[in-house]
């Protein structure tokens, strides 16, 4: 069932105002419309020769030509149209867009208000089944989607996509723009780009989730990078937050992560190309109570039944509770964010010793300048926690810091302040970590059973207010021992 | 040290294990149950992961529902002349079917593009 989030006041009357001049500009401009029945009449438009190119293509639910953002679509391609706008509506459908025909297409709801322009995947069919994203667009370059909502899809709200699995193939999905896009419980991700350089997502929302929000998936190696940006965002309800398996290149600012299991994980693993995940930043971000223990019958979010993986019989879960997550990431740097209200972890940064190839080793990351805690008035269960695998991951300048210690190794050995020295006077240089920590803490953490008692674990504390903000906390909470 | 790698190392075995265990049980089920094969779509495995059938034979590939994340079906590698337009599913989680048609006799790798280190299967058809 779809809820929308709760907005502020001063969004209220923005949307008010925003409705009100919508509906003075809207007439004009339908009437205007090239391809609509009235434009074309009243230019006198007909078969033959003076017929000109139209400059875009209008969907909407009555009156237009095209009824289906597909048909419009379709339509773009063969009169070479760059321009789709959507009128307010509901269209229960889902839309692919292939090739590189497409370059330089922009999908845009013609209202100001993302939630008029709803992309509906509840009953929406697809060629196999159930339509499976609300958009998706497979080799395309400089796409621009805007203005709309994807809900209730099987897999995803909006997916970008290069198709070739050669890794060294050319870059067939670049500097894609998704833009004041809203995008909610859809089974898999709200927004996801897949083997793309470049791009950005910028004032958006997604929520809901069972895997994350947003979603950079294997990002292809480039000798000039380009930075993917991730600005101006929120994640709340969500498994995750932010979830990057082997990204290059992300930049993550300006954005609110909240309420999810985990906040941000960038994150190795085998199943994607381009291993490992590297040299991203997370930056200036709010990233405050995830604690959303999802795994509880009451909750409204749903993830992977049999978990992640098993370990001697004992099942792997998602762990929540936590910020950020560094999960076999190498050259992340974490600064500058305002961190607190997570029952487990503020941030977290740890090696996968499973992985093939040993390439998920945590290396390089930094932790700068972020302020944890509100001033103590809304902690961290603690502030960082780190598995004492890999090398060169260093602490400085975070304000209010508290670490999680082992007895095994030092503070000084597993949270050095930056330059970090090499191993062995800080971490071991391998994705084996300190026992107590990785061993103990984290793969105990991570194998609770059942997977709602990692709440039993917590520290818990009301939440002072925040903003606008609410804290989800989902109820009855587990039966703890 | 050593002593905690013989433990991952068992624990490795034991992951292993399962996973075989459980791609055998899937095949000889849905051998047993179906005419047309069928292969499962699951996070992030196919199962089976080979195959021999005849030539025209259809083989449904099947997503499961348990599936958080997202794949498709692709044909990486294929006879002579076989065109890879013809194998390649929609990217999709759950409740999806793509049953492409193998005309062709010879060997027809397939994967999944989202996950091509791990999602991969080969099927054979014979003349």
């Amino acid at each position: 069932v779809e809820e929308e989030p709760g907005l502020n006041a001063l969004a209220v009357r923005l949307a008010l105002l925003i409705s009100v001049v919508a509906l003075v500009a809207i007439p004009a401009q339908a009437s205007a419309a090239p391809d609509t029945p009235a434009a074309a009449a009243a230019k006198g438009k007909g078969k033959g020769k003076g017929k000109k190119k139209p400059k875009s293509l209008t969907v909407c639910k009555h009156g237009c030509k095209y009824r289906s953002i597909q048909d419009a679509v379709d339509k773009a391609k063969k009169k070479k149209v760059k321009k789709i706008k959507v009128e307010p509506g509901k269209y229960v459908e889902g839309v692919l867009i292939d090739g590189h025909k497409y370059d330089g297409l922009t999908i845009t709801g013609t209202h100001k208000n993302a939630k008029k322009v709803i992309l509906e995947g509840k009953n929406a069919k697809g060629e196999g089944g159930p339509a499976q994203n609300g958009i998706e667009a497979t080799n395309v370059d400089d796409l621009t989607l805007k203005n709309m909502w994807a809900r209730n899809y099987a897999a995803n709200g909006f997916l970008v996509r290069d198709s070739d699995p050669d890794v060294g193939s050319t870059i067939d999905c670049n500097d894609y723009l998704m833009k004041n896009l809203y995008a909610s419980f859809n089974r898999s991700y709200g927004m996801y780009a897949f083997q793309c350089a470049g791009g950005r997502i910028t004032k958006s929302v997604g929520w809901g989730h069972g895997d994350s929000a947003f979603y950079i998936g294997g990002t292809p190696i480039q000798d000039d990078p380009k930075t993917t940006s991730l600005d101006k965002l929120e994640a709340f309800e969500n498994v995750l937050g932010y979830s990057g398996t082997n990204s290059h290149y992300v930049d993550i600012h300006h954005s609110a992560f909240y309420n999810n299991g985990v906040g941000l994980v960038p994150n190795t693993l085998d199943s994607e190309p381009f291993e490992p995940s590297a040299d991203g930043v997370i930056r200036e971000n709010d990233i405050f109570w995830n604690n959303f223990n999802y795994f509880l019958p009451n909750s409204r979010v749903k993830t992977v039944s049999g978990g992640l993986g098993e370990i001697g019989g004992a099942t792997i879960n998602y762990p929540t509770g936590v910020g950020v997550a560094l999960f076999g990431a190498q050259g992340w740097v974490v600064r500058d964010n305002n961190i607190f209200g997570n029952f487990k972890w503020g941030s977290a940064a740890f090696s996968d010793p499973f992985n093939e190839g040993d390439d998920a080793v945590s290396r390089d990351n930094q932790f700068l300048d972020n302020l944890n805690g509100r001033g103590g008035t809304d902690t961290n269960a603690v502030d960082f926690w780190i598995d004492g695998s890999g090398s060169g991951n260093c602490f400085s300048g975070n304000v209010s810091s508290t670490f999680d210690p082992s007895s095994g190794a030092t503070n000084e050995q597993l949270y050095p302040t930056c330059p970090a020295p090499a191993p062995p006077a800080s971490g071991t240089g391998t994705s084996g970590g300190d026992p107590e920590q990785q061993l103990g803490d984290l793969l105990g953490y991570v194998t609770t059973d059942p997977p709602e008692n990692q709440e039993c674990s917590w520290t818990k504390h009301p939440h002072p207010d925040y903003k606008d903000y609410e804290p989800l906390e989902v109820t009855p909470g587990p039966d703890c021992p | 040290v050593s002593r905690r790698s013989a433990a991952l190392g068992a624990l490795l075995a034991l992951i292993a294990l399962g996973g075989s265990i459980a791609a055998v049980g899937v095949a000889s089920m849905t051998a047993a149950k179906k005419k047309t094969p069928v292969v499962l779509v699951a996070d992030d495995y196919f199962s089976p992961t080979s195959l021999k059938i005849k030539k025209k034979t259809k083989v449904k590939f099947k997503w499961s529902s348990n599936n958080i994340n997202t794949h498709d079906v692709q044909l990486d590698k294929g006879p002579k002349g076989v065109k890879k337009g013809d194998f390649r599913s929609g990217s999709a989680a759950t409740n999806y079917k793509f049953t492409p048609k193998f005309v062709k006799p010879g060997t027809y790798d397939l994967l999944c593009s989202l996950h091509p280190d791990v999602m991969q299967v080969e099927v054979k058809v014979k003349r």
